[in-house]
C-alpha cells in the first residue's frame, strides 16, 4: 500500500470574479521513503495540491476526491482527528521562512508547544532538549532556541521550520517551494540538507517546486502539473533525460542545469486563465507541436514505458 | 534603538506633547471670543469692577506674559487657579475628584476590554457562524448610542427593577463613615479596605456597577471591532497556517498566534481610546452623579466657572500625555521586535 | 431589483434609507408638525388651549372640536414629543453639516500646507495636530463651546476643532506619498507653480479620501453635538434638540415617564447609525479586502 494516495482530486475556488478550477482530477501516490517531486509553473495547482493533502485550503475552496494517508481518508476525517495527524504523521514546510514562524514566540517555544500538544514530551525541558539536539543536526546552534524568529537569518529560519516539520518523525513531509524565498547560496545549503534528511530519516516527501533542476536533484519520481492536470509522471531520471510531454521539455529548457550547455529558453506564452481553461489539451495554446486534435480533444493520461503522460502526440 | 534609549526618548517627548496641549488650552481660553469674567457676571458689569477682576486674574497683562505665567503656575507651582465664587483652589477640587474618575475609568476599561476581547476572539474562532455578523451589528449600534442615553436606559431598565443605586458613589451613611476613617488616600476602595470596612467597599462597588457598565459598553464596540479585525488579520498570516499544519489546537492558534500578534494594533487602539474614555466619563459621571472630574466640569459649566473647566482640561492634557508614554513603553513588552 | 448581499450592501441600503429620512426631517420636519414642537399652546378658532404635560403616547385630546393625537405623548411642559423629535433633526444636522464642512476645509488646507511645504512648519503642525488628536475630543469641544456660548455657528465651531486633526493627518499622508510621484515630479520639472501643483495634481487625489471620511465624521459630529447639548451647551431653549431634551427630561424620564427620554434617544441612535453604516459600507465596497487565494 502506498503511504499517500491522492485519487481524482478536484479543487475549485469560488472568488468574486468567478470559479477558478485549481486541480482537475489529479491522481498520484507517494511510497514509503520516497520523494515525489511536484513541478509546474505558478498557477499549475501544485501548491493547492500540497495544501489539499494536509487540508489547509482556504474556506472558499471546494474539494472533491480523496486523499488517503496510510489508508485513512484525510478529506473526510473529523477536525480533531485530523489535528492529531497533522504534525505527527504529515507535516509541512512553507515557502517563506520570514513569515512562517510566530514573531512573538521564541524558537524554543515553537518546539515545546508542538511536542506538548502531541504528547511527545512530558516537560518543557525534555522538549527543549530534543529540539536542541535536532536543531544542531540541522545546522542551527542550540542557543537559538532562546531567540525570537526575527533574530535569525532566513536560512536559519527555514532550518527551524524543517526541524518543526521533522521533530515528531512524521511519515510524510510536504515541502512547498521551500527554497524560493532564499538566495542562491542558502538555497544550495537547504537542498543539501533535504538530501541529508532523505538519507538519514527515510521520510517520504512531497517536494513541490517550480524548479525542474531541484527536482532532478532530490526527487525519486516527478509529477509534472500543468493547469491543474497531470502532464507527465515517472522516474525522475527518465523524465529528465527523455521528457515525453512537450511541457516537460519546455520546463527542462527553462532551468539552468548543472553542467548543461543547453541554451536557456523561457516557456513562451502565459499559463491559462483557470476561470476558463482552454478546451482540448490545456497546453495547446503554448505548444509548438499542437495539432487540430489537441485543440479539440482532451488527451487522456496513459501509460507509456512505465510512465504516465497526457499528450496525443506521444501516446 | 535599545529599550533604554526608546524609553528615554519617549520621556523627553512627553513634556513636549504636554507643552503643546497646554499651549492649546491657553490660547483657546485667551484668543477665542468670550471672556471668563463677563461670562460669569454678565456683560454689563461696571468698568472698574471688570478691570479689578481682570487684574486679579492677571488678564490685564500682555498675552505672552500671561502665557509664561500660566505655564509657570501649572508646571512649577502646580497651581490651577481658584474657583470664581468660593475661591477654592481648583487643584484641590480636582485632587479630591480625580480618584473617582480613575476608579470609574479602570472599571469601565475592564468591562470594555472584557466584552470586546471576548466577542472579538469568538468572532475569529467561529468565523463561519452567525457570531461575527452579530458582533458587527453590536459594535455599530453601541458606537451609535450616546453614552448618557445608555446610562439613562440602564437606570430605568436595570436599576429600577433590581433596586441598584442610580446616583452617587456611596450611600449617605457610608459617606459620613468614610470621612471619619483614619487612613485616607481618596480612593474609596483602598481606604475602606485599609480600614477593614468591607461593607463600605461593597457599597462602593454596587454604586460603581452601573456607571462602569455604561461607560464600558459604550467603549466595548470599538474593542470588539478592532480585536476581531486584528485577530483575523493575524489568522491569515503564514505562521497561523503553519501552526495549523503542525496540528496546534484551534483555540491555541486563535489565542497564541492570532490574539498575541493582534496585541500590537490593539494596544495602539487602546491608547487612543483613552480620549474616548475620558470624554465618555464626563457624560457618564453627569448621568450618574458620580463625583469625579467629569462631573466637576459639568458643574463648572452650570456655574459658568471657567477656572474649573480650564483646570480640568489642563489635568486631562497631563493624563493624555502620560498615557501615551505608558502605551509606548508597553509596546516593548508585547513586541519582541521593538525590544531589541 | 435584487436584494442586497452581505453586510456592506445591507449596511448601505439601511444607512441610505436612514440618512434620507433624517435629511427629509431636517428639511421639512418643522413645517410638518407646526407650533407644538416649541409650545404647549394650541389656538383653535381664536381660542387658546393649553396642552397638559406628561400625556402618555397615543393620548387624544379634543380641543375646540378638533381632535389632537400625541403619538409619542407630551413632555414635562406639555409640548408634543413627536413634534419635538421630528423638528429636532434640523438643529443637529445643521450643526453636523457645518462642523464637518469647517473641519474638512481647515484640515485639508493645513494638511496640504504641512505636507507640501514640509520642514519646520510640518513638524510644528504635526505635533499640534497629534496632540489634539490624542486629546479627548468631547472635552475639547466642551471647553470651546463653553467659551463661545450658544448658537448654531458657535457649537459647530466647537465640534469642528475636534475633527480637524483627522482630516489633517489623512491629507498630509496623501500629499507626502504623492509628492515624489512621477507625475508630480514631472510637473515640478516642467516649471509648474506650487499652487498649480497642489490644486491640479494633488488635490484631485485627496478629494476621494476626504469624501470617504465624511459620513463617519458626520456621525461623530452628531454624537458630539448630542453630548454637548446634553450638558446644556450651545443651545437655547425652546429650540428642539434631542440631546438637550434628554437632559431637561431626565428627572421625568427616571420617574417613569419613559416617552420623554426614549424617543429623542432613539433619534440620536438612528441618525448616527445611518451615517455610520453609509460610511463603513461605502469604504468596504470601494476598498474590498483582497480576495482569498
Amino acid at each position: 500500500m502506498s503511504l499517500l494516495r491522492v485519487q481524482d482530486l478536484w479543487v475549485r475556488y469560488r472568488t468574486r470574479r468567478g470559479v477558478v478550477e485549481a486541480l482537475s482530477g489529479v491522481s498520484l501516490s507517494v511510497e514509503e521513503g520516497e520523494v515525489l517531486g511536484v513541478v509546474g509553473e505558478s498557477g499549475s495547482g501544485k501548491s493547492t495540491l500540497g495544501l489539499a493533502v494536509i487540508r489547509l485550503l482556504p474556506r472558499s475552496a471546494e474539494v472533491r476526491g480523496s486523499v488517503l494517508l496510510n489508508g485513512k481518508d484525510l478529506t473526510s476525517l473529523p477536525e480533531e482527528e485530523l489535528r492529531r495527524i497533522r504534525g505527527r504523521e504529515v507535516s509541512m514546510v512553507f515557502q517563506d521562512p520570514y513569515s512562517s514562524l510566530n514573531p512573538v514566540m521564541r524558537i524554543g517555544d515553537h518546539f515545546v508547544e508542538l511536542m506538548m500538544e502531541h504528547g511527545a514530551a512530558a516537560t518543557r525541558e525534555e522538549a527543549l532538549e530534543a529540539a536542541g539536539e535536532l536543531l544542531e543536526r540541522l545546522g542551527v546552534p542550540r542557543e537559538r532556541l532562546n531567540d525570537y524568529p526575527h533574530q535569525l537569518s532566513g536560512g536559519q529560519r527555514q532550518r527551524v521550520a524543517i526541524g518543526l516539520a521533522l521533530i515528531l518523525k512524521p511519515r510524510l513531509v510536504i515541502a512547498d517551494e521551500i527554497t524560493t524565498a532564499l538566495d542562491a547560496l542558502v538555497e544550495r545549503q537547504i537542498i543539501d540538507l533535504v538530501k541529508e534528511v532523505k538519507r538519514e530519516y527515510r521520510t517520504s516527501m512531497l517536494f513541490i517546486t517550480h524548479n525542474m533542476g531541484l527536482v532532478a536533484e532530490v526527487a525519486d519520481r516527478v509529477a509534472v502539473l500543468y493547469a491543474g492536470k497531470l502532464a507527465e509522471l515517472g522516474e525522475v531520471r527518465e523524465v529528465v533525460s527523455n521528457p515525453l510531454h512537450p511541457y516537460t521539455e519546455a520546463l527542462l529548457r527553462s532551468v539552468p542545469r548543472i553542467g548543461g550547455s543547453r541554451e536557456l529558453r523561457p516557456i513562451p506564452g502565459e499559463p491559462p486563465d483557470m476561470r476558463n481553461p482552454p478546451p482540448g489539451c490545456r497546453f495547446h495554446p503554448r505548444c509548438p507541436l499542437a495539432t487540430e486534435r489537441c485543440r479539440r480533444e482532451e488527451p487522456p493520461l496513459v501509460e507509456r514505458g512505465g510512465r504516465l503522460v497526457a499528450c496525443h502526440l506521444r501516446s | 534603538m535599545g529599550l533604554k534609549e526608546h524609553v528615554l526618548y519617549r520621556l523627553a517627548l512627553t513634556p513636549l506633547m504636554l507643552l503643546v496641549l497646554l499651549t492649546l488650552v491657553f490660547f483657546l481660553m485667551r484668543v477665542l471670543p468670550g471672556d471668563p469674567i463677563t461670562m460669569l457676571e454678565g456683560k454689563n458689569i461696571p468698568e472698574e469692577v471688570l478691570a479689578r477682576r481682570r487684574a486679579e486674574l492677571g488678564l490685564d497683562k500682555p498675552l505672552h506674559v500671561q502665557y509664561v505665567n500660566y505655564l509657570y503656575s501649572v508646571f512649577v507651582k502646580l497651581d490651577l487657579g481658584v474657583t470664581a465664587l468660593e475661591r477654592i483652589p481648583v487643584s484641590y477640587l480636582i485632587a479630591t475628584r480625580l480618584p473617582a474618575t480613575v476608579d470609574l475609568a479602570i472599571a469601565a476599561s475592564l468591562v470594555a476590554i472584557g466584552i470586546g476581547v471576548a466577542m472579538g476572539l469568538l468572532s475569529a474562532r467561529y468565523e463561519e457562524s452567525w457570531f461575527p455578523q452579530f458582533a458587527r451589528v453590536y459594535s455599530s449600534v453601541v458606537y451609535s448610542i450616546p453614552v448618557f442615553y445608555l446610562g439613562l436606559l440602564l437606570q430605568v431598565g436595570l436599576a429600577r427593577p433590581s433596586g441598584l443605586p442610580t446616583t452617587g458613589r456611596l450611600s449617605p451613611v457610608n459617606m459620613v463613615a468614610l470621612d471619619s476613617l483614619p487612613v485616607r488616600t481618596g480612593f474609596v476602595l483602598i481606604d475602606s479596605l485599609a480600614n477593614g470596612r468591607l461593607d463600605i467597599a461593597a457599597d462602593y462597588l454596587v454604586h460603581m456597577l452601573l456607571p462602569a457598565l455604561t461607560l464600558g459598553i459604550y467603549l466595548s464596540g470599538i474593542f470588539t471591532r478592532v480585536t476581531y479585525l486584528s485577530v483575523s488579520d493575524a489568522m491569515v498570516q503564514d505562521y497561523t497556517r503553519a501552526a495549523r499544519a503542525r496540528g496546534i489546537r484551534e483555540w491555541r492558534v486563535v489565542t497564541r498566534y492570532g490574539f498575541r500578534n493582534a496585541l500590537i494594533p490593539l494596544l495602539t487602539m487602546a491608547g487612543l481610546q483613552v480620549a474616548a474614555l475620558l470624554g465618555g466619563a464626563v457624560l457618564t459621571e453627569t448621568t450618574f452623579n458620580w463625583e469625579g472630574v467629569g462631573l466637576l466640569v459639568y458643574e463648572g459649566i452650570l456655574k459658568r466657572d471657567y477656572a474649573i473647566v480650564q483646570g480640568a482640561v489642563t489635568v486631562y492634557a497631563l493624563i493624555v500625555a502620560l498615557v501615551s508614554l505608558v502605551v509606548d513603553v508597553a509596546y516593548t513588552l508585547v513586541d519582541p521586535r521593538v525590544r531589541y | 431589483m435584487r436584494l442586497p448581499r452581505g453586510f456592506a450592501e445591507w449596511g448601505l441600503a439601511v444607512g441610505t434609507a436612514l440618512v434620507a429620512l433624517f435629511v427629509a426631517l431636517a428639511l421639512a420636519g418643522e413645517s410638518l408638525v407646526g407650533q407644538l414642537a416649541v409650545s404647549n399652546v394650541v389656538v383653535v378658532d381664536g381660542r387658546v388651549y393649553e396642552v397638559p404635560p406628561l400625556l402618555p403616547p397615543g393620548s387624544r385630546l379634543t380641543v375646540g372640536g378638533r381632535e389632537l393625537v400625541f403619538i409619542m405623548g407630551t413632555d414635562q411642559l406639555g409640548r408634543d414629543v413627536f413634534a419635538r423629535v421630528v423638528s429636532g433633526a434640523r438643529f443637529v444636522l445643521t450643526v453636523a453639516l457645518l462642523s464637518t464642512a469647517i473641519s474638512a476645509a481647515l484640515g485639508t488646507i493645513l494638511g496640504l500646507l504641512s505636507g507640501y511645504v514640509g520642514g519646520f512648519l510640518d513638524r510644528v503642525l504635526s505635533l499640534v495636530m497629534d496632540s489634539m488628536y490624542a486629546f479627548p475630543g468631547l472635552i475639547l469641544a466642551i471647553a470651546i463651546a463653553a467659551l463661545l456660548g450658544v448658537g448654531v455657528l458657535n457649537i459647530s465651531m466647537a465640534i469642528a476643532v475636534v475633527y480637524i486633526p483627522s482630516y489633517y493627518r489623512m491629507v498630509r499622508g496623501v500629499v507626502l506619498s504623492l509628492k515624489s510621484a512621477p507625475f508630480v515630479e514631472a510637473a515640478v520639472i516642467a516649471g509648474a507653480s506650487p499652487w498649480s501643483i497642489v490644486t491640479r495634481h494633488i488635490l484631485p487625489n485627496v478629494v476621494p479620501q476626504i469624501v470617504s471620511l465624511l459620513p463617519v465624521s458626520f456621525a461623530d459630529a452628531i454624537i458630539t453635538e448630542a453630548g454637548l447639548t446634553f450638558l446644556g451647551l450651545g443651545i437655547e431653549p425652546p429650540t428642539p434638540d434631542w440631546g438637550f431634551d434628554l437632559n431637561k427630561g431626565r428627572q421625568f424620564f427616571l420617574a417613569g415617564y419613559w416617552w420623554i427620554g426614549v424617543f429623542p434617544g432613539l433619534m440620536i441612535i438612528l441618525s448616527v447609525l445611518g451615517f455610520l453604516l453609509v460610511g463603513e459600507s461605502l469604504n468596504e465596497l470601494l476598498n474590498p479586502r483582497k480576495v482569498e487565494a
